[in-house]
């Protein structure tokens, strides 16, 4: 036991030697992606000499994992979050913020970056009184509809406009789904409009609003109610009524590349999704924004490295963001689009960089989509009961629990019990 | 007492082979429930740091406990409860012991089955009791393609069998818990309990039976005056056993099979635990109380169950 207490010790005390400054750097991710990550890192240390780099890769309950190792006070210098457990650690004041950091380095002009991104990156904890930025800009992901084009010729659909409505997209569901003499469907015409992310977009383009500013929840409030009903109704109206969507359990009896596969002709997903589909040839495809009602509504989510607040090398580590959004850093997550590069300059050449895709694709949508996009509100990730009771809600509606009628009611209950338990319902704030 | 050399050294050699064991009961058990009872008392998460404990964490006294049991008034004079989950929760968890009446009954009847000298019973009873032996995963994860409302066998047969429109099992929120009945019924019937079952079956003597034949009783009355009140012992074991276990489980079903869904219906206190402690937010100190309060139901189920239940057993009952 001493020995071994012996041996960890010095191993420790040599790393605060001379020699080279070890960052570990945490990310989740399949092989190879870790590979990847591996070949960046060591071009990041050949322009870094005295700076290497470790990669801790965590398979299955990556959050588990952090917390535990933050536990421990052995977290990783500079790692990969996901958007849900920010708001946790940036309450607790375990991430760097990263306003100081970019004020004082000339190298970085956030002006550089889509706003929108920027605006996303940020998040103001309870106790401080403006936004901070936690993570630099680096990819994004937006929600939109991917489409079967040869699905929607030989059904002689014509394509989604940029423009066009809710209506048109149930009317394309309804000539796109194809139906055995027996009345089962063998392909739908969408799928995934009933996820949280998609909920919500509906809900605001239809002028709808699930958290306030201050990530309140405002979901059953008068002024919205109607609206967001509206929405929800629309969504699960697909699924019950019109019946161009699976529900919940075909979903999980079929495929789970439905897109791929040929099971729906409309897929709506975040734009991570044209990783799986770049090198893809059995059909042709392409984007469209998510449509519209009386306004346009996308959600994005940012990608980007957190720095630990507790890291003993703030200025390596800082070093590994800024090199996550370097041009040329930038241009490779365009190559393997994963994301979307968060730089303005970068994204508008996008059509030099994807050689090999489907040249009609259409990868503008993702960015024209900015245009209206918001960032996820952060207000469903502070109490634990909050998020159990949206999920479970949700679940009612797209389970075809509620009926038809029960929407309204759903949305009603989760106000009141949000409204009266709030002290209970919202313990970060 | 002076012990001799060669005894002392046989203690401390017996000691050593014991250490393993009490090591990791004490590192692994022991100490993880100790520092959840304190921990109960505190919000705690592990995002503040294990070394921040004392600095950062506040004590709530019994505030995490009333969180969960608690009722508050609202504006409108009416009465709610503080944590709505816990108690929907508990009930999940109450319901989804329906099965355990079955299960007994069942396993008593597959094991009267067994006992009679016949041809191939080793092969039933290795039948019987494969559930048990088999990883609980897999079981749950064909369970699952069996209970798949389209692609399902129970489906397929129902509709073979002219059912119009089959329940949609996991996928409903009022055929989920029954779903995860019946399977729980499956492998609880032919598991332990019916091992039980058969070992008691054996131990009553012959003579009984054979008496009671002479004095004319059937089948049914050999079963309800010799064979039931000879084996209540094992029942009341049993019964004692599958109530503790139920109030601890449908965690791993729940977790691989529903994700506690849909709506909650298939989450259980332990599964709700689990959540608090290590999705997103990490309520440690919340996630504690909660698991000492299920300890505590427990405890006081097990105690009723012991003073009530005991006095209609036959006989002496284990311990």
């Amino acid at each position: 036991m001493a020995i071994l207490l012996w041996i960890l010790l010095s191993a420790d005390a040599k790393e605060h030697e001379s020699g080279p400054v070890v960052l570990s750097y945490m990310m989740w991710g399949k092989e190879n992606e870790i590979r990847e990550m591996r070949a960046k890192l060591d071009e990041f240390e050949l322009q870094n000499p005295g700076v290497k780099i470790r990669i801790t890769h965590v398979t299955g309950l990556y959050q588990t994992k952090l917390a535990t190792m933050l536990a421990g006070g052995i977290g990783p210098d500079v790692f990969m979050l996901h958007e849900a457990m920010l708001p946790a650690l940036a309450e607790r004041k375990l991430l760097l913020g990263l306003d100081e950091r970019v004020a004082s380095d000339p190298d970085v002009r956030l002006d550089e970056f889509f706003p929108q991104i920027v605006e996303s990156c940020r998040y103001r904890p309870q106790w401080s009184n403006r936004p901070l930025l936690y993570r630099l800009p680096t990819s994004f992901i937006a929600t939109v509809v991917y489409y079967n084009r040869d699905q929607f010729d030989a059904a002689g659909v014509p394509y989604p406009a940029d423009d066009w409505t809710w209506e048109d997209f149930r009317e394309k569901a309804r000539r796109l789904t194809i139906r055995d003499a027996k009345g089962a469907v063998a392909r739908f015409g969408c799928w995934n409009v009933g996820a949280w992310l998609s909920f919500l977009c509906f809900m605001w383009q239809n002028g709808g609003e699930c958290f306030d500013k201050n990530d309140m929840l405002v979901i059953g409030k008068p002024q919205y109610l109607d609206r967001n009903v509206e929405a929800l109704q629309f969504c699960a109206d697909l699924t019950f009524v019109d019946k161009v969507q699976p529900n919940v359990a075909m979903q999980e009896s079929l495929p789970h590349n439905p897109f791929e596969s040929g099971k729906t002709a409309m897929f709506l997903t975040g734009t991570w999704h044209t990783n799986q589909m770049k090198d893809f040839t059995a059909f042709r495809w392409a984007m469209a924004p998510l449509p519209g009602r009386g306004g346009r509504a996308t959600v994005i989510t940012c990608g980007g490295s957190v720095i630990n607040n507790q890291t003993k090398h703030p200025r390596e580590a800082w070093l590994l963001l800024k090199f996550f959004t370097s041009d040329k850093e930038q241009q490779a997550i365009l190559l393997n689009a994963r994301g979307l590069p968060a730089k303005m300059s970068v994204a508008r050449q996008w059509k030099q960089h994807i050689q090999g895709f489907q040249p009609d694709c259409r990868m503008e949508v993702a960015f024209d989509s900015l245009r209206f996009a918001r960032p996820q509100p952060r207000g469903r990730q502070v109490s634990p009961l909050l998020d159990i009771q949206i999920a479970n809600e949700r679940e009612k509606i797209m389970t075809g629990t509620t009926g038809r009628d029960g929407i309204r009611e759903a949305l009603v209950r989760l106000q009141q019990t949000y409204d009266t338990a709030c002290p209970y319902c919202n313990p970060l704030k | 007492m002076r012990w001799s050399k060669g005894r002392r050294l046989e203690a401390y050699s017996a000691l050593l082979f014991i250490l393993p064991n009490v090591l990791g009961f004490a590192v692994f058990t022991l100490f993880p429930v100790a520092a959840s009872l304190i921990l109960a008392f505190f919000n705690w998460s592990p995002l503040q740091g294990a070394s921040d404990f004392s600095g950062t964490s506040e004590f709530a006294g019994l505030a995490n406990f009333w969180h969960a049991v608690g009722f508050h008034q609202h504006v409108d004079s009416s009465w709610h409860a503080n944590d709505a989950f816990f108690w929907q929760y508990l009930g999940n968890t109450v319901i989804l012991m329906a099965g355990i009446p079955f299960a007994i009954i069942g396993s008593l009847f597959i094991a009267n089955l067994l006992s009679r000298k016949l041809k191939g019973v080793p092969l039933f009873v290795t039948v019987f009791f494969l559930p048990s032996v088999t990883s609980g995963v897999a079981t749950y994860m064909i369970w699952q393609i069996l209970l798949n409302p389209e692609k399902g066998l129970i489906n397929a047969v129902l509709l073979a069998m002219g059912m119009d429109a089959p329940p949609q099992w996991l996928h409903d929120v009022s055929w989920a818990k029954p779903a995860l009945i019946i399977m729980g019924l499956w492998s609880s019937i032919g598991g332990y309990n019916m091992v039980l079952y058969l070992a008691s079956l054996q131990s009553i003597p012959q003579e009984l039976y054979e008496s009671a034949e002479i004095d004319g009783a059937g089948g049914f009355a050999k079963f309800v005056h010799i064979t039931w009140p000879m084996v209540s012992p094992t029942t009341f074991f049993i019964f004692i056993m599958s109530l503790i276990g139920g109030f601890q489980g449908g965690f791993a079903a729940s977790y691989i099979m529903t994700k506690g869904g849909p709506a909650g219906s298939t989450t259980t206190i332990s599964y709700y635990i689990y959540n608090l402690a290590f999705s997103n937010f990490f309520e440690m100190g919340y996630a504690s109380a909660v698991a000492w309060i299920l300890f505590l139901i427990t405890l006081a189920v097990s105690l009723i169950n012991w003073n009530v239940t005991r006095k209609r057993v036959h006989g002496e009952v284990f311990v």
